[in-house]
């Protein structure tokens, strides 16, 4: 077993929070919350600091266990049945990034090449990072390119310094509650990702102080992002773009000899997502290692990964449905998010002590 | 092109056979393993086979979409 240091938690958690959120579900949010986009990430920060506590709450009633084992100790079978279901959640994840990286690919940079080819290749990269060593290679890159990807933030906000028009986020006082709150519906299922990183501990305990820190650097981190792109592109031609963020790194122009600064950014932002799958395909293999009693986890790498694949192109017709079921799948999502870990407050609560 | 699709799916599941066949201490385990190659294998073949007419997210996503508020039906409105 890996034990995760607390900065490893953080960038994991961030990593596995913000970094698929960046993709078409930014054209979405600014056609709901217009201006008002940073208020978006305020509240989804809020909201799940609630699971993120009660699943912080289970982890410190049962030191040194992952939530997959306290499930299947606890209640043998409905504990399995709930593995079962996380495990289809955390397959869900890993195949909906999948497809969505392998669109954005062939849409944006490999035009000529299939998506299958760019999915194969992200998948394998994702299995030669879990299977060696588990946790810990993953844990080691999160901490290097999570750390870059962070670090480039700032740094694009200094490049397109000179680009911003603060006219793009007038009128101020023009608020679409309603609007905002649809922006909320769309964005709190990607930033609810980050529940994940409960399922990752299994030595010590998952602290909230983590979970708060994690939650905080990637709404951060997307706040400042996304409002970036509402000040250099404006909410119409942002919410009328596929991948406004890309586009938006475009505009860098850095003398002339730096004119594709993109590419380097979508080098750590590929290396991030590899990341992301990397603990996806990590938690399904320690879900089966859980339901089946003495499964060597190394070995359901491959074949959860060929799993994986395959659902990425079965699950969703077309790009389109991709853009489409951020619309509809926070339903399903949120039960996971929210409901469960509710659900799992409450039944894994300390059994009372026999006095007599 | 279906053929070559599946090949590979089969190469595929053939090099993760051969990478860990040494190391299977019960029988079962090996046959969990089996079951999940076969599952994905499965679901390739009738995606590439059949160009699957059926696809599940993009099914629920039909289902859901007229009981949300702001679904695709009230983005491009009614005619």
């Amino acid at each position: 077993m890996t034990k995760l240091t607390s900065r490893q938690l953080v960038l994991i958690g961030a990593l596995f929070a913000l970094t698929d959120a960046t993709m078409s579900v930014q054209a979405q949010m600014a056609a709901f919350a217009r201006q008002h986009l940073w208020l978006v990430y305020v509240i989804a920060f809020l909201a799940l600091l609630v699971p993120l506590w009660m699943l912080s709450r289970v982890s410190a009633r049962f030191p040194g266990r992952d939530l997959f084992q306290v499930l299947v100790e606890r209640s043998p079978v409905m504990g399995r049945v709930l593995v079962a279901l996380y495990i289809l959640y955390f397959l869900w994840i890993a195949a909906r990034d999948v497809r969505l990286t392998g669109d954005f690919v062939n849409i944006t940079l490999l035009t000529r090449t299939p998506v299958g080819v760019i999915a194969a290749v992200n998948i394998l990269a994702a299995v030669t990072l879990v299977r060696p060593a588990g946790l810990q290679v993953l844990a080691r890159s999160s901490e290097i390119y999570g750390t870059v990807l962070f670090l480039i933030i700032p740094l694009v906000f200094i490049a397109l310094f000179k680009d911003l028009d603060f006219s793009f986020v007038l009128p101020l006082t023009e608020f679409d509650a309603t609007g905002v709150m649809h922006g909320v519906w769309v964005m709190t299922a990607y930033l609810g990702d980050i529940v994940g990183i409960v399922f990752l501990v299994s030595e010590g305990v998952f602290r909230f102080r983590d979970g708060f820190y994690a939650l905080g650097l990637a709404a951060a981190g997307l706040l400042v992002i996304s409002m970036l792109a509402v000040l250099t592109l404006s909410v119409p031609v942002m919410s009328a773009m596929t991948f406004p963020l890309y586009e938006m790194v475009r505009h860098i122009r850095i003398t002339d000899f730096l004119d594709r600064f993109e590419l380097p950014i979508l080098a750590i932002w590929a290396t991030t997502i590899i990341c992301k799958i990397g603990y996806s395909l990590y938690l399904i293999c320690l879900g089966c290692k859980r339901l089946v009693p003495g499964l060597p986890g190394q070995r359901m790498v491959f074949p959860a990964a060929l799993l994986i694949f395959a659902c990425s192109f079965w699950f969703f017709e077309n790009a389109v449905d991709m853009i489409n079921m951020n619309l509809t799948m926070p339903l399903a999502e949120y039960v996971f998010q929210f409901m469960l870990p509710a659900v799992l407050f409450a039944a894994l609560w300390p059994k009372r002590e026999n006095r007599a | 092109m279906i053929v070559r699709d599946l090949a590979l799916f089969l190469l595929a599941i053939a090099a993760g056979l051969a990478i860990d066949r040494k190391r299977w201490k019960k029988g079962s385990h090996f046959g969990f393993a089996c079951a999940v190659y076969a599952a994905a294998f499965a679901i390739w073949a009738y995606h590439v086979k059949s160009h699957a007419v059926f696809h599940p997210v993009s099914e629920l996503h039909r289902i859901l979409d007229p009981w949300l508020p702001f679904g695709d039906h009230s983005i491009l409105g009614e005619d």
